[in-house]
């Protein structure tokens, strides 16, 4: 078997394999449904441009969601922001602080609409607390979402808990 | 314990004994000034969190052709090669031409002026189309943490091969008007409209350089901007 015919074989098993992660964090960083099919776009163009370079010592799943990460963190860097996210976090959800024992307004919606708000909230968290989160709430482990921003795994620790509490309150701000 | 045995009064050395001891202090040094967040039962938070992971993971895609998404992609990498290879061929052909040329000893010796100017360009275009793909790369394979730093690079090599497309224009155009009014001379033409075909396209590659270099620096603010 020649190299180019095996390229396309591994290309449409990882694209097949890892279009729902990948489309997934495309939702966290982008909310444009055009926008987000061209993003899926040039980061598949990436990977398999990237494939020869892919040696076996990585999991395919960190090969391909730093590729991600690399598109995105460069789109979100240079998009337009259509509303500023300057605000503190702990100022926003003053009137958040609740009764624990009451659901939460995130709670209390259905399943469409906590995906949207999730995906929303997301969007407006910093750079650095959007890789972590999104990478986490796929289900990736510290090591792993470490291998993939090449950061340390207490820095992925650090980054994750700012993250979370920040998305929670955000959440429940709106 | 009396005040003078206090681990505390030694400043810079503080010799813990054991665990029990270390934890009160620990508390102590750790402890923020002053803090409005409230402390939340940690189960809540795993609960939610399991919530959200539920939710995201749950989320509905659009299912893509693979078979398509390989085809397109297969084209861009192809038209992409294709692109550099074209320039780095014609810069070639170019210095091959007028090496040629004046080796020979053609009399065309304006030919080869032309053409050695041009090629030498070319050269140096070449040089930063490839240094531009190679920033790209990086761009892509490296630390998605620093893949804005990346990006600037790239985007400020980017600019500099604007900039001297701009400025070439300049720099060609006396150049470029001189040969087309001495080859139209040499045939007994008029060389009216060869330098208005020559000074329409010089001012068309100038006006969609200016306009990307116009998105490139907006850009490039916007990449700094977020660091």
């Amino acid at each position: 078997m020649n190299p180019s015919s095996n390229y396309q074989e591994i290309f449409t098993e990882w694209m097949t394999e890892y279009e729902r992660l990948l489309r997934h964090i495309i939702t966290g960083f982008e909310a444009k449904t055009a926008i987000q099919d061209e993003l899926f776009q040039e980061i598949a163009l990436n990977i398999w441009r990237a494939l020869p370079s892919f040696r076996q010592d990585s999991a395919v799943k960190t090969f391909v969601a730093r590729i991600a990460h690399n598109i995105l963190a460069t789109h979100v860097s240079k998009a337009v922001k259509s509303v500023k996210i300057d605000q503190d976090i702990d100022e926003i959800s003053q009137d958040a602080e609740q009764d624990q024992t009451q659901p939460t307004p995130y709670q209390s919606l259905d399943k469409q609409q906590r995906q949207t708000r999730l995906a929303k909230s997301i969007r407006q968290l910093k750079l650095e607390q959007q890789q972590v989160i999104t990478l986490a709430l796929e289900g990736m482990s510290y090591q792993e979402i470490a291998d993939v921003l090449v950061i340390t795994t207490n820095l992925v620790g650090v980054r994750l808990q700012r993250a979370k509490a920040a998305l929670i309150k955000l959440m429940e701000a709106v | 314990m009396n005040k003078d045995e206090s681990p505390l009064n030694e400043k810079g050395k503080v010799t813990l004994q054991t665990q029990s001891q270390a934890e009160p202090l620990l508390d102590v040094t750790t402890l923020p000034k002053s803090s409005n967040i409230e402390p939340r039962d940690t189960s809540v938070l795993d609960e939610q969190w399991a919530e959200m992971t539920q939710d995201w993971q749950s989320q509905p895609t659009t299912k893509t052709d693979i078979a398509k998404l390989l085809k397109q992609t297969k084209q861009r990498t192809f038209w992409a090669k294709l692109s550099l290879a074209v320039d780095i061929i014609a810069t070639l052909a170019i210095l091959g031409v007028a090496i040629f040329m004046w080796m020979s000893g053609s009399q065309d010796k304006l030919t080869i002026i032309y053409l050695g100017i041009s090629g030498v360009l070319s050269v140096v275009f070449v040089f930063y189309v490839i240094k531009i793909r190679l920033s790209a790369w990086k761009v892509n394979c490296g630390s998605p943490d620093k893949a804005v730093k990346h990006a600037i690079a790239a985007g400020q090599s980017s600019l500099s091969y604007i900039k001297l497309l701009k400025i070439s224009c300049f720099a060609i155009c006396p150049f470029a008007n001189w040969y087309v009014f001495t080859m139209a001379q040499q045939t007994d033409k008029s060389p009216v409209f060869g330098l208005v075909l020559t000074n329409a396209m010089l001012v068309t590659v100038w006006f969609i350089t200016h306009k990307f270099h116009q998105k490139r620096v907006e850009e490039l603010k916007r990449l700094k901007n977020s660091l």
